[in-house]
């Protein structure tokens, strides 16, 4: 067989090969195919075989077109077997199908308490800021609580802050100051000291806006040159964290016993952005939180020298300031722990 | 306090201001304006003149009026006043006239086919406090009647009836009690914003000294006694003057009594008045000894108490609970010629203890509470004794005595410049702070030192002036910022990050956080303790029997929220607590866990109830967490009569019981619910594993599993260990994966997995099965288990 006679019958061969392939319908048509065109009885095998038959000069390109013969085949059959092997795979998957609306497994995530929730956003900002924070006990002596706060017996800032007593000499704290006289203590007239002490307080109060039990997150800086200036931006950079950069902070001159001078924070309302509305009581302002200059006497009663130190307090209440982030309506709900209510809070 | 912008106008002049522009000087220099309101409020009205008054045909108690309103004409008005009647002087509200206290406008109407043009109107309709008014006023039942020679046809009437007012509700806070009176409030505006103030009146002592005065007790330091005679009083109090009284809510009485009030008002000293005639001993005695009873002007008796401030006559019977309430004797009538005027000081502290004991406040007690000046005194007595023609025809002052024990002068005190600056962190020039001294009457005694003027109590030392001159520039010229501020390490302590991290290990568990109350009443404090069953604290003076003790335990709380949360159909829960817990004995740190109803597990959608093994893994995670190991802490049934006897445990360190877990006892709870509570504090404390790395098998370990049929005796952990201890059975470790009972048979097996390995290579077949052989047999003779099946 000549080369050119060989290069008619390959086409042939492949022309036939073509059409049969059309009629490939299952594993075992494949299996026959394969049989008849590439298997020991097919005519591929017989032309190798009969490779030795041909002129030498030939031989070379006999060799090519041969190979070319068997690779067009091969691969006719390898393309019809990927795609059963794909139908039979695309078979199995559907019978895999999942219903991918149904809930995953162990999805279950609980939820800080919104009062926590605040407690550890703003301990975060003050220990990005340096401070530690202290904790104290609930109960506590009327001498760290008050006294030592520049709140001596019969002082009239008492009625303001009506307290449960355990004894004549023993309280439960009615606000977190307590925890910054037994740091003061502990400091031995020596600062700088940067510290907030978060916690519960209590005070005989009771309406409609207010919980016999509340939260407090005070703050005391003492240095040797810390400023009111400080306390300002201190605030101001708290404020714009808990409520959002665009809100304007303003200060007003208030009293507190043991600040002077002492400001209360106020920011502009993020209902109604300062236009007025029920929220702000159609002032446009949202008051947050007390603070000042720690009064001298504070320095002095709790064993600082009040000549070369000085420095700032601040408090800010948990409860008001959750109430206000997440629109809680009622400070009841933090304490009744329905968990409809503490669910919400997953993300925070 | 409330302060009647039109009497403040009278002392300051606020010429330069309008009741909104002082209110926010006012707010931004430390006096929040809490309130502000019109005394009254109407746009169009007249003073009418009824003419004709007969009875609406189709009525039972309308009446038809033609009422002349001078310029605006004689209008129909129908009006269902029963004091409406011809000749009578009215307030009209004429058509458009808006009225805010009814939230109306006025119009032309027609009331049962009677046209009216208009309103006769009542004080209250006008926008005034029902408290305020006269009991006898007609106001209360019907229209207001103006008095006779009221000018019909005028449009300003409520310029007319003295009620063009605003009433502002100032906060004055506790250092600044000067300012709890017109003076004192009129004095501050005038210091903080330059506006003139009017001169106050001096006292000059030129009367005898024939009724005395005398304090024998310490809390009271200063009892001044003025004695006024002959009194005429006029037939009423001046209109201006009640209004300043309504503005502040103090109901006018007649001219004796509503002179000691205003002036109580101006000055901020309370006063009492003695009617003189009725204490023949011409004496006056300030006591704090007696006890017994003593009748108030009212009628109402009560006991007198020793440290009890009392105004006793020259025979020491009591007349007046001194700063509280006047007496029965004495007391000054309408009929009153006579009077002794007290101004005296009594402690603050006094006063409370009083009041609060006896249920007791007034006007006076209020202001005493508040801590009063006795240098203050003289200026209320000068106030007093000049505004006497407006509540009395005719009078003469006689007598002033004094006894006076109070210190004289403040004392001057350092002050630097420079202090101020640094302190503030401002750049205030010295010009500027010179400025705020002046305004504020601060006397520069030398270089370094200052005085301030007597009536500012609150002005002692350096800092006192920092914040007047913060509270003096508004627009504050200090510029928040960071300079200076200490750099410190900020770090939580490794019991706060430990409570940090297991709370977030709860949380990403699908644990709820709560926060419960720290008091509790008696029974919740008693139904169930973990630790310790000691007292717990007990407040005296509780709200409610429901918070009454200071709770040792978390878990009532724990139970309480959960039976909460069932009753408002939350049934499947997962809560935890942390909490400082103080008792007598200390203070604890505790965790409290509470499960409750089930959850969808990881078993394809299976819903089951939480048992006792849910609360042991989440116990178990903590104790990873911490880094205690298992062999640290050791388990026993727990003992505890509100725990179920087996299915609930303790767990021990050592000889300590650091929490106790599991079911509670069904006579406790009916409801299947799983709680336990960690003593966290000891937790904290204890040293914990250094985390540090060890080599571990790299060839790959052998899985086998057994199932030995168990007996009542042995444990799972009994079984472990003892697997465990078996020489060269190549287990490495072993696992639990069955535990099943035979419904008929009763037997119980447990299914174990071991995990078989060597350090230097594969096991092979021969190596498995000698050691699986040397297991069983083991067991066999050490615990006598076999094979199931074997």
């Amino acid at each position: 067989m000549t080369l050119e006679e060989f290069k008619k019958i390959s086409q042939e061969e492949i022309n036939k090969a073509n059409e049969e392939i059309t009629t490939v319908s299952d594993e075992q048509t494949l299996n026959n195919f394969k049989g008849r065109f590439l298997g020991k009885k097919s005519h591929l095998t017989d032309f190798y075989a009969s490779m030795r038959d041909v002129v030498k000069e030939e031989k070379k390109d006999f060799g090519i077109a041969l190979n070319d013969l068997r690779a067009k085949l091969q691969s006719l059959f390898d393309e019809k077997e990927a795609a059963f092997r794909q139908a039979k795979l695309n078979a199995r998957l559907e019978k895999e199908k999942v219903d991918i609306t149904l809930p995953g497994y162990n999805n279950t995530l609980g939820s800080k308490h919104p009062f926590y929730a605040v407690v550890d956003d703003v301990t975060d900002f003050f220990l990005g800021l340096g401070y530690t924070v202290a904790d104290g006990p609930e109960v506590e002596s009327d001498r760290n609580n008050f006294e030592l706060m520049n709140i001596p017996k019969d002082h009239p800032a008492r009625d303001m802050q009506d307290s449960f007593s355990i004894n004549d000499n023993t309280i439960l704290r009615s606000h977190t100051s307590s925890v910054q006289a037994r740091v003061l203590a502990a400091a031995q007239g020596k600062g700088p000291i940067k510290v907030i002490c978060p916690g519960k307080v209590y005070r005989r109060d009771n309406d409609a806006t207010h919980s016999h039990q509340f939260g407090q997150i005070e703050g005391l800086v003492i240095s040797e040159d810390a400023t009111f200036a400080n306390l300002l931006e201190t605030l101001t950079l708290l404020l714009r964290h808990l409520f959002g950069e665009k809100r304007e902070v303003r200060f007003r001159p208030s009293f507190f016993p043991f600040t002077e001078p002492s400001v209360e924070a106020d920011i502009s309302c993020f209902e109604c952005n300062g236009k007025g509305c029920s929220l702000c009581k159609h002032t446009g302002w949202i008051e947050i939180l007390g603070s000042g200059m720690v009064n001298p006497n504070v320095l002095r009663i709790n064993g600082f020298d009040d000549k070369k130190y000085q420095g700032f307090a601040f408090g800010i209440g948990i409860d008001r300031v959750a109430m206000l982030k997440y629109g809680i309506d009622d400070i009841k709900r933090f304490y009744t722990n329905d968990v409809q209510f503490i669910d919400q809070f997953r993300k925070e | 306090m409330l302060f009647s912008y039109k009497e403040l106008s009278r002392l300051v002049d606020l010429s330069s201001f309008t009741p909104e522009s002082l209110r926010e000087r006012l707010t931004f220099a430390g006096f929040e304006v809490e309130g502000m309101e019109k005394m009254a409020q109407a746009s169009k009205l007249v003073i009418g003149h009824i003419l004709t008054c007969e009875a609406h045909p189709d009525s039972d108690h309308l009446h038809l009026l033609t009422v002349d309103c001078g310029s605006e004409g004689i209008l129909d008005i129908v009006c269902g006043a029963p004091n409406a009647r011809k000749d009578l002087k009215v307030i009209v509200a004429l058509i458009g006239c808006e009225l805010p206290a009814l939230g109306e406008t006025i119009k032309k109407g027609s009331i049962r086919g009677k046209e009216s043009n208009g309103m006769c109107c009542s004080l209250l309709e006008l926008g005034v406090s029902k408290d305020a008014l006269d009991e006898k006023s007609p106001s209360l039942t019907g229209i207001e009647e103006l008095p006779a020679d009221a000018p019909v046809g005028e449009h300003n009437v409520l310029e007319y009836l003295a009620l063009d007012d605003t009433i502002l509700d100032i906060n004055v806070l506790a250092n600044r009690p000067d300012c709890l009176s017109y003076i004192g409030m009129a004095r501050e505006i005038s210091s903080l914003t330059g506006a003139k103030l009017n001169p106050v009146p001096e006292f000059k002592n030129t009367y005898k000294d024939e009724v005395i005065s005398e304090t024998l007790s310490e809390k009271c330091n200063r009892f001044d006694l003025l004695s006024i005679r002959n009194i005429v009083c006029k037939k009423e109090t001046p209109l201006a003057i009640r209004r300043v009284l309504l503005a502040n809510g103090v109901r006018s009485l007649d001219p004796i009594v509503d002179l000691g009030n205003y002036v109580m008002l101006l000055s901020g000293q309370p006063f009492n008045m003695y009617d003189a005639d009725a204490n023949a001993s011409h004496k006056y005695v300030c006591r704090d000894d007696l006890e017994g009873k003593f009748t108030c002007f009212d009628g109402k008796e009560v006991d007198l108490i020793k440290g009890d401030l009392v105004i006793c006559d020259g025979e020491n019977q009591a007349l007046c609970l001194a700063g509280v309430m006047a007496g029965d004797k004495a007391s000054v009538t309408t009929s009153t010629k006579n009077i002794d005027v007290e101004a005296a000081i009594f402690y603050h502290a006094n006063i409370r203890h009083t009041c609060n004991r006896l249920g007791m406040s007034s006007a006076s007690s209020q202001l005493f509470a508040k801590e009063r000046n006795p240098k203050m005194i003289e200026e209320a007595l000068a106030i007093l004794i000049d505004v006497l023609p407006e509540f009395f025809e005719s009078y003469e002052v006689t007598s002033y005595h004094s006894d006076n024990k109070a210190e004289t002068s403040k004392k001057p005190f350092e002050f630097s410049y420079e202090t101020l600056n640094k302190r503030l962190g401002s750049s205030y020039t010295k010009e500027e702070i010179d400025a705020v001294l002046d305004a504020y009457r601060v006397n520069r005694v030398d270089e370094n030192h200052l005085l301030a003027p007597i009536d500012r109590v609150d002005l002692n030392e350096q800092c006192d002036i920092d914040e007047e001159v913060f509270r003096y520039y508004p627009a504050s010229k200090i510029n928040p910022s960071l300079d200076h501020f200490p750099i410190t390490h900020g770090e939580l302590t490794p019991a706060q990050k430990m409570k940090k991290e297991l709370r977030e290990l709860l949380v990403s568990r699908g644990f709820e956080e709560i926060l419960s109350f720290t008091l509790i009443s008696e029974k919740e404090d008693q139904s169930i303790r973990v630790f310790n069953k000691d007292e717990s604290y007990r407040i005296v003076n509780p709200m409610t029997k429901d918070h009454e003790i200071v709770r040792s335990d978390l878990l009532p709380s724990m139970i309480a929220t959960i039976n909460y949360n069932v009753a408002h159909q939350n049934g499947d829960l997962a809560l935890y607590e942390i909490s400082d817990i103080d008792t007598p004995k200390g203070n604890k740190l505790y965790l409290s866990i509470g499960l409750r109803g089930g959850k969808a597990l990881s078993e394809k959608f299976k819903v089951r109830e939480y048992d006792f093994f849910d609360m042991k893994g989440v116990i178990e995670a903590i104790f990873a967490k911490l880094g205690i190991t298992p062999t640290r802490y050791r388990l026993a049934y727990s003992n505890n009569e509100q725990f179920h006897p087996k299915a609930s445990a303790d767990i021990f360190m050592g000889k300590d019981k650091v929490g106790t877990f599991g079911q509670l006892h069904p006579n406790f709870s009916k409801d299947k619910l799983l709680v336990a509570e960690l003593d966290l504090g000891y937790l904290f404390n204890l040293k914990g594993l250094k985390t540090k790395f060890s080599s571990f098998n790299s060839y790959p370990m052998v899985r086998r599993d057994l199932s030995f049929k168990m007996n009542d005796k042995v444990t799972y952990a009994q079984l472990k260990k003892q697997i465990l201890s078996i020489k060269n059975s190549y287990v490495k470790e072993v696992d639990y994966f069955d535990d099943f009972t035979d419904q008929f048979t009763g037997e119980r097996f447990l299914g174990v997995s071991l995990l078989m390995g060597k350090e230097d290579g594969t096991l092979n077949d021969v190596e498995i099965n000698s050691a699986l052989e040397a297991v069983k047999n083991g067991i066999k003779a050490n615990l006598g288990l076999t094979i199931r099946g074997e």
